[in-house]
């Protein structure tokens, strides 16, 4: 098992929530110097965060930008029930929904197709082996649903309990585990070859 | 024509003017148009703070003789507020005298209201 | 493998994956890894060669996340810097400047929007140890009555003395009275020196108090933050 189950995303956020809660306010009130600082502070977390549900570094910092734009706009309107941490997290995901959800036709399947690997089977180096699942599991991740991917991401790579995912991407935590087994079922037949 | 571009000729003497006024960091346009809206002056009434001198408005009076001129200054930290406003006043009624000399005094009759918009 | 076929990606989509797929033994996939997930022990699946079968799929592709995961580079070299210019310049052109409050005497057409005043008034209010400023609005002193009989356009205040609202965070170490006594100082002083703007009250507000580590505290800060305002004064200029 991974070892970073089970920890929300914010406790992964490693700055200090209470300087962040002085920045929010300066920032809600037009301080626009505060809500550079908090650019800066997040920016981090937040571009791994959608290189991950994205795959590209690109789109990551596009998304990651306009979130934070969104921000400055809501910022009046947040009143400081959740982290500020949170709260961007919840808007870079649903960003991030939409760009996976824009992108659907692009990503055929058939131009992922066939991610097993037979090729491997005569036992590269070890290092080299490691690297090519690595890419087929890129590759087939491609293969899932928008809202798939999302929970499966925010579940295996970012290691958020199912109860956050729920609050993040606004569907029950049942809802949730269905998407993550169901993208767990995908990949492990696309990595069949891996075993 | 002249009396559209009068006033954009005295909008770029009043930015200079003002850019040049010691504790002027710079002028800033977009804040300009957000405060002017709320003042509600309608945005189709003159368009003089256009090339260069955004930040500046400068207006004929209607019916009366005189100029109402908007200057909104982002200023450098270290400076009094007040003064720089002051400076930027006197800055800009000293230009107007300049930019007309030997026929009526412009300046006698302009109201110059200046707004700082932020400070760096 | 012992999974039923159905989910195969050559040809068919994430779309056909049931989420009831049942294993040759009868148990449910998915029950199967949830338990798994969680650690409960179950006695038919740790004998079960249908159940080990479908576990070893699972931990397999666990094994590859966990390399992808290792794989990412702990600093990414991201332009930190360039990503919040750009986030920047747009919000620059959506400032939320505020009212827009007088500066010098009634007679005079001297303006600075709130965003910019508090600015300042925070950074004075910080030049004192151990004390954070958070909210910070200027409001037209409702006890004036010199005022123009004009009333001034939406947004700006008359051209009457302000009055200031601030909320501070102060160290365990002040008492109250004074860091509130010390916080009004410095911002009428700060409205004098650097702005040049008339102010008739400030009103203090400690809303919350930091340990020396510059920490909020936890449980009671509603109370402190009560109670300090309760003690919070009032002091009037002139």
């Amino acid at each position: 098992m991974p070892g970073d189950r089970g920890r929300a995303p914010e406790d992964t956020d490693a700055s200090l929530p209470h300087e962040d809660a002085l920045l929010v306010v300066r920032a809600a009130e037009g301080d626009d110097e505060a809500f550079e600082a908090l650019v800066h502070r997040h920016a981090p977390v937040l571009l791994r965060l959608a290189t991950r549900l994205l795959g590209s570094p690109t789109e990551a910092e596009d998304a990651v930008q306009e979130a934070f734009v969104s921000a400055w706009r809501k910022l009046p309107e947040f009143r400081g029930d959740a982290r500020f941490g949170t709260w961007m997290h919840r808007i870079v995901t649903n960003r991030c929904l939409n760009v996976l959800r824009s992108r659907q036709p692009v990503a055929a399947l058939d131009s992922v197709a066939e991610p097993q690997a037979p090729e491997h089977q005569v036992s590269p180096p070890r290092a080299a082996e490691g690297r090519a699942a690595v890419q087929d599991l890129s590759r087939a991740i491609e293969g899932l649903s928008p809202e798939q991917r999302v929970c499966w991401v925010l579940r295996e790579l970012d290691g958020a309990p199912y109860e956050s995912i729920a609050e993040t991407v606004g569907i029950s935590p049942e809802a949730v585990r269905g998407r993550v087994f169901r993208a767990r079922r995908y990949l492990t037949e696309a990595m069949a070859g891996w075993r | 024509m002249t009396e559209q571009q009068a006033p954009r000729a005295l909008a770029d003497v009043v930015g200079t003017a003002v850019l040049a006024t010691p504790g002027v960091a710079f002028l800033r346009p977009g804040l300009a148009e957000l405060l002017r809206s709320s003042v509600g002056l309608g945005a189709g009434r003159g368009t003089s703070g256009a090339a260069g001198a955004s930040g500046v408005r400068v207006e004929r009076r209607k019916g009366a003789q005189g100029l109402d001129i908007e200057v909104y200054v982002v200023l450098s930290r270290g400076h009094r507020a007040l003064d720089v406003t002051r400076a930027v006043r006197s800055a800009v009624v000293a230009a107007l005298e300049e930019s007309t000399p030997g026929s009526t005094p412009r300046s006698a009759s302009a109201r110059v209201k200046v707004t700082v918009t932020g400070v760096v | 493998m012992a999974m039923n076929e159905g989910g195969a990606p050559g040809g068919t989509s994430y779309e056909d994956v049931p989420e009831d797929e049942v294993l040759s033994c009868g148990r449910e996939l998915a029950q199967v890894w949830e338990q798994a997930e969680t650690g409960e022990p179950d006695p038919h699946t740790a004998g079960c060669p249908h159940c080990a079968e479908a576990l070893r799929a699972l931990r397999s592709l666990e094994a590859v996340v966990a390399r992808a995961r290792d794989d990412e580079p702990q600093e990414r070299p991201w332009d930190t810097a360039a990503l919040a210019g750009r986030v920047m310049d747009v919000v620059r052109l959506e400032l939320r400047p505020g009212r827009t409050l007088p500066l010098g005497e009634a007679d005079e057409d001297a303006w600075i929007v709130e965003a910019a005043a508090a600015r300042t008034f925070r950074a004075a209010v910080e030049s004192l140890p151990g004390v954070r400023a958070g909210s910070c609005r200027i409001e037209a002193d409702p006890q004036d009555t010199g005022r123009p009989a004009s009333a001034p356009p939406v947004g700006w205040l008359p051209r009457g003395p302000a009055r200031v609202r601030i909320e501070v965070q102060v160290g365990l170490s002040w008492n109250l009275q004074l860091v509130a006594d010390e916080v009004r100082a410095r911002i009428v002083a700060a409205a004098d020196r650097e702005l040049g703007m008339r102010v008739a009250a400030v009103d203090v507000v400690i809303a919350d108090l930091l340990d020396d580590a510059g920490n909020a505290g936890n449980a009671g800060n509603a109370e402190n933050a009560e109670n300090a305002e309760n003690a919070d004064t009032e002091g009037r200029q002139g």
